[in-house]
């Protein structure tokens, strides 16, 4: 891993010399610290070949070192060691049990150093101290992906910390090839950004890109990937998410192999990735693992569930508003009868319902789950037969509203996206009917065409036109005729398999009747 | 610059729509069947249109009628309006599917002009289904729907399953208009009745073909005419003779029908050879007694002596009584010899009626029915009964 030092870091970090007296360093330590009370002070006397008493300072921060390594590999060989060499840094260093350990002359990032889990080692009478890297903060295990979840595939999901996510990436791409970039950012939060690309796949300029605009970010905290990914975005004012996110290391792996750039931040399991495209917000992971044909049917499904979650109640007050010739007139004599009698005009009904149904849906998603049944039948009582009993909504409009919520639950990626759309669009179908519903759809879609991401275009590949790639766009062809990476990603290698078992149907393999 | 040109262009043109078009369905009167007749130098039109009265509905109720308006005025126009001050509701005409014409009307004045008239103020739609009848529209509306709750819907879902039944004609507005305009001018319209039944109800029934010459009604076909005028141009699918032995009933369902009408002109002579290719079954055969079962080659002599009458009949009224060509016999020679017809075209209507017509029907019968042998068969043969138990 390179540690990459963007220079406005460097010029922002304090420099403070380590003092050769220990107690003054400790003085000066409290005073940068305070007194936390997470901060542990170990102290060990060493003895010189004179036979003069050394003392040695031993800070780590309780949590985020590994106490137990502390002890072990610092704490023991040191009290073990009775006497030492003239040059007692280098003795010490010799001495502990520790792999990665260097020297730090600076005492305001040693301090930064043991906050990220270190322990930091002061000896008497040397401006230069130890850091020895004991980081042993609490991370959770690997679980199932909560958001992403498969039937077949793999069940490991990236976690909270950076480096298990690393080697979550390294077990998958056991390649050389994969590179690891780290940043940090946040003047206070410290915290680690991890950028990884395959070398000899990753287009230089999409990486160089990516590269420029992380080093321009100089936040006080990074709070959350989503940050980071509204700092980088191409296009600040819309609702499309441009920037790819996924919490399993598979597709991350899957993602890389294409020649994509993915970010690991440090405290959050979801990682980001560039460039990313619309027609992905309709592919899932689950399509790769299963047949083409059932997986191609389920995108082709998603691409119509994410229209008419957009458009249907739309749809509706347009055609029973403005164009009544549409109904069908089977259902004409049921619709109007369900019409009477109820007291709020059609568009602010369905308004109505959408939005009480994003207030059920939001109640459903942060409640505690032990509350959460309740709203679950509040809302399915408010929602659903009492209303239309009371005579306050109509069913068909029920019927609109909730078909556009649950479809849009298939589209997850963009489902805030639509549930936005949905109510963007109500308001032109309800003043100007179908003309203004289909100006709006246009604008849409040249909003959604001039989006970019890493500057590659949102919309590849149809717009611009590759149609090469349309093999695992709208659907996905067997694996076999997927022989090239696609062109709507840049890379640099663009041929995906030298070679396959060819397929037996072609003549190309000799049946040999012996075998 | 370009975008704030464009931007402004797309608001304004917004405006060429319009929230004035925008009306609750609460507040609008879909209306599905329409009458017009004639009182006096007044229009009469009668509106049937949908009851939204039950909120909740109740399966215990009974099935609630739609609403039917009546109101005269001079135009169709005002009184279409007209029908607004008693419904107090704006009238949509989108669902209008079925228009009912008082015969009178059709008699008196050009169809083509008042129905053209209709269609430009966007009330008849080239869709709707156009009938005519020498009752009242207003009763038609009036009698009891059977399925659906209002007569309109009814009538078109009988037209349009009425492909097995095509003893009748149907016609959408689109068609007639079609007829009317071509070279002919005539076109035909199926007549609509009513009709009592056992328990007092009304129910309606297609009864027969109005035969409408440059624009207005001549006369009358009944309903075998009516079948054999629908065979003589080529609207064959599913049509249904009966015919009966001496002692065997049959009935024989025809599934594909071929005609070809031939026609030569010649000066002021026509010669027209209609030549028709039967395909179909037999769906049933009763036979009584024990007698031999029929052959099949009679059978279809039957059946096309039987198809060949009902031409002949229906062409006889159209040339004789009428003297109106509804058929393909005028449009072929138009399409074959146009010099000749245009240089008659104005006696058309008297060659016509002296046009020698030669009608063959060639019968084939490829299914013969019933499955099963009879229960006779089975009698015969001791121990063999068919229901054992």
């Amino acid at each position: 891993m390179t540690r990459k030092k963007s220079a406005n870091k460097v010029r922002k970090t304090k420099h403070i010399s380590i003092d050769r007296d220990l107690e003054k360093n400790k003085a000066h330590i409290r005073k940068i610290l305070g007194d936390s009370p997470d901060t542990s002070w170990g102290e060990v006397t060493l003895h010189n070949r004179k036979s003069e008493k050394i003392h040695i300072l031993i800070l780590s921060i309780g949590g985020l070192a590994d106490e137990a390594s502390i002890h072990q590999n610092i704490l023991e060989p040191l009290r073990k060691q009775s006497k030492v060499a003239d040059n007692i840094i280098e003795g010490v260093k010799e001495k502990i049990y520790i792999n990665e350990v260097k020297y730090e002359a600076n005492l305001y990032n040693a301090i930064l150093k043991t906050l990220r889990g270190n322990t930091f080692i002061l000896i008497e009478g040397y401006t230069t101290g130890i850091i020895a890297s004991t980081e042993g903060k609490e991370t959770r295990s690997i679980e199932e992906p909560p958001t992403e979840a498969v039937v077949s595939g793999s069940r490991e999901s990236f976690i909270e910390s950076v480096h298990t996510n690393i080697s979550l990436l390294r077990q998958r791409i056991a390649s050389p090839q994969l590179r690891f970039q780290l940043y940090t950012f946040g003047e206070y939060s410290q915290t680690e950004v991890v950028l990884a690309y395959v070398e000899g796949i990753v287009d230089p300029q999409v990486l160089e890109r990516v590269n420029k605009r992380i080093r321009k970010i100089e936040v006080d905290d990074i709070a959350s990937s989503g940050q980071i990914e509204q700092y980088l975005e191409d296009q600040t004012y819309t609702i499309f998410p441009v920037t790819g996110n996924t919490e399993r290391p598979d597709v991350a792996a899957a993602m890389l192999m294409e020649g994509r750039v993915v970010l690991i931040v440090d405290g959050t399991p979801i990682t980001l990735f560039y460039p990313s495209l619309f027609l992905e917000k309709m592919q899932d992971v689950e399509d790769y693992s299963s047949r083409p044909f059932s997986s191609s049917v389920v995108r082709l499904l998603r691409l119509f569930a994410f229209v008419i979650s957009t458009m249907l109640p739309a749809l509706y007050i347009c055609i029973v508003n403005f164009h009544k010739e549409a109904i069908p007139s089977g259902f004409l004599l049921a619709l109007e009868k369900s019409r009477e009698g109820v007291p709020l005009p059609l568009v602010q009904e369905t308004l109505l319902l959408i939005v009480l149904f994003e207030i059920v849906r939001e109640a459903g998603v942060r409640m505690p789950r032990a509350i959460g049944q309740a709203v679950s039948i509040v809302g399915a009582l408010i929602l659903g037969e009492v209303s239309v009993a009371a005579g306050l909504i109509s069913a068909q409009t029920i019927i609109v509203v909730s078909t556009a919520a649950i479809t849009a639950f298939i589209v997850t990626p963009v489902a805030e996206v639509v549930s936005l759309l949905r109510i963007i669009y109500i308001i032109p179908s309800a003043t100007f009917g179908f003309y203004g519903l289909m100006v709006s759809v246009l604008f849409t879609i040249m909003h959604m065409a001039n989006l970019k991401s890493m500057g590659v275009y949102y919309m590849a590949p149809i717009m611009p036109l590759y149609f090469r790639d349309w093999k695992d766009a709208f659907i996905r062809l067997p694996y076999r005729l997927l022989k090239y990476r696609p062109k709507s990603i840049p890379n640099v290698r663009p041929i995906r398999y030298k070679r396959v078992p060819p397929s037996p149907n072609k003549g190309n393999e000799k049946h040999d009747k012996n075998n | 610059m370009i975008r704030i040109i464009s931007a402004v262009v797309i608001v304004l043109m917004l405006f060429l729509a319009g929230c004035k078009d925008s009306v609750e369905l609460d507040e609008s009167m879909m209306v599905v069947g329409v009458g017009i007749k004639k009182a006096g130098d007044e229009y009469e039109i009668a509106v049937e249109a949908i009851a939204p009265s039950d909120v909740t509905p109740n399966e215990e109720t009974v099935k609630e009628k739609s609403i039917i308006l009546t109101t005269k005025s001079k135009t169709f126009f005002d009184a279409a309006r007209e029908v607004i001050r008693i419904s107090k509701r704006r009238l949509f005409f989108t669902h209008a599917i079925v228009w009912i014409i008082h015969e009178d009307l059709a008699s008196e004045e050009d169809m083509l002009n008042f129905l053209d008239v209709l269609r430009r103020e966007q009330m008849l739609r080239l869709n709707s289904y156009l009938f005519i009848t020498d009752e009242d529209p207003k009763d038609i509306f009036t009698t009891d729907p059977i399925f659906s709750n209002n007569i309109s819907r009814e009538l078109v879902s009988g037209l349009e399953s009425g492909e097995f039944v095509s003893s009748y004609p149907t016609v959408r507005a689109r068609e007639l208009f079609k007829m009317l305009m071509s070279t002919m001018n005539n076109g035909y319209l199926p007549i609509i009745k009513r009709k009592e039944e056992e328990a007092g109800s009304q129910l309606t029934q297609i009864n027969g073909t109005a035969i409408i010459k440059n624009g207005r009604k001549v006369g009358k076909l009944d309903v075998l005419e009516s079948a054999g005028l629908m065979l003589l141009n080529n609207k064959t699918q599913g049509a249904s003779v009966r015919v009966t032995f001496d002692d065997v009933k049959g009935s024989f369902e025809l599934l594909r029908g071929d005609t070809d009408v031939k026609t030569k002109l010649q000066g002021n002579q026509l010669k027209v050879d209609i030549h028709m290719d039967a395909v179909g079954e037999i769906t049933e055969q009763i036979i009584e007694g024990t007698t031999m079962p029929i052959q099949i080659s009679d059978f279809e002599k039957k059946v096309a002596g039987k198809i060949e009458k009902a031409i002949h009949k229906a062409l006889n009224k159209l040339q004789k009584d009428f003297k109106a060509d509804v058929t393909l016999i005028g449009m072929n020679t138009y399409r074959k010899q146009p010099k000749a017809f245009n240089k008659v075209k104005d006696k058309w209507e008297d060659i016509f009626s002296e046009a020698e017509i030669n009608v063959n029907v060639d019968v084939e019968i490829t299914e013969q029915g019933l499955i099963d042998s009879p229960c006779e068969s089975y009698k015969k043969k001791k121990n063999r009964n068919p229901y054992d138990f």
